[in-house]
């Protein structure tokens, strides 16, 4: 793949925008994590599992607006990750917050996806207003989100230190426990 | 002569985010006309005139936010990402900071670095 060295040794030019292939891988990592991350309670819910000693309400609370940003926000940008660690390209800034949309976005409509067919019982109508609204409203959210770490990914790969990323991966994080707060509170 | 623009490195987030921001502020109105409905459907009914509020408020606060990401966006250009303790010049005329090893500013054109 280019940006890596050839096979003879020589080096070839770095990647300077990454091309058609990056965003999809981007998209479609973000897509399988969002399927995987549909079924959260099932996977990372069991984290809070000591918040049940004290309150069954509180334990959705906690999962949307704790667990859920903390186990979400890093595995969101797996793809980011791929192309950075295994493939060793490297791309401007800009292009790191790009790709971080995008696998934001892949994230979020396969979440909504899921979410939609798990309402399909109570009417397809339903289901589809839930789908249109959610991907209005929560597609971009992860695409915030995962803009933000994308940005931190750009600056680690600037500065070969892996520090950087944590501010934006922990601004993304509280943004995300917000969006849920919010929503919970309503 | 125009005045060179403000170099920034967070402007690399800023037209992602401001057309995400403006795709949610939809979202949120989206929120408030439908969220009822949905949630009457599924059994348990919410306050609509709350929905509709939140709705409306948050989608003013996101298309605000998304409208000052796209101010700075136009406003600034790309910075470079400079790491610290690496030696700088930094541009008399514009007021840039570029690396040592360039002689010419890519802002300005000007040679007058210090």
């Amino acid at each position: 793949m280019a940006g890596r060295g050839s096979a003879t040794g020589q080096p070839v030019e770095p990647v300077a925008h990454p091309k058609r292939a990056h965003y999809l891988i981007c998209l479609g990592m973000g897509a399988t994590v969002g399927f995987v991350a549909a079924f959260g309670e099932s996977f990372y819910g069991a984290l809070a599992f000591p918040v049940l000693i004290f309150s069954q309400t509180l334990f959705p609370i906690v999962v949307a607006v704790a667990v859920a940003p903390l186990v979400e926000e890093p595995a969101k940008t797996l793809g980011l990750l791929l192309l950075k660690e295994e493939e060793k390209l490297t791309f401007e800034i800009a292009d790191w917050t790009i790709l971080g949309s995008l696998s934001g976005i892949g994230f979020g409509f396969m979440e909504n996806v899921v979410y939609a067919v798990g309402v399909l019982g109570y009417g397809v109508n339903v289901s589809l207003t839930l789908f249109l609204m959610r991907g209005l409203l929560t597609a971009p959210l992860h695409g915030i989100t995962a803009t933000l770490t994308g940005f931190g990914i750009g600056l680690w790969q600037k500065s070969g230190n892996a520090r950087l990323l944590l501010i934006p991966l922990i601004a993304a994080m509280v943004i995300h426990g917000s969006f849920n707060l919010l929503a919970s509170i309503i | 002569m125009k005045p060179a623009k403000r170099s920034s490195l967070l402007r690399a987030v800023t037209l992602p985010l401001s057309i995400l921001l403006f795709w949610q502020a939809l979202g949120w109105i989206a929120f408030g006309l439908l969220e009822p409905s949905i949630s009457r459907s599924v059994g348990s009914p919410v306050d609509a005139s709350l929905v509709l509020t939140v709705g409306i408020a948050m989608a003013i606060v996101t298309a605000a936010l998304g409208l000052f990401f796209l101010y700075y966006h136009a406003t600034t250009s790309q910075g470079d990402f400079v790491p610290h303790g690496k030696t700088i010049h930094k541009c008399l005329n514009c007021g840039h900071t570029i690396p040592i090893d360039t002689s010419t500013c890519p802002y300005c054109g000007s040679r007058t670095l210090f």
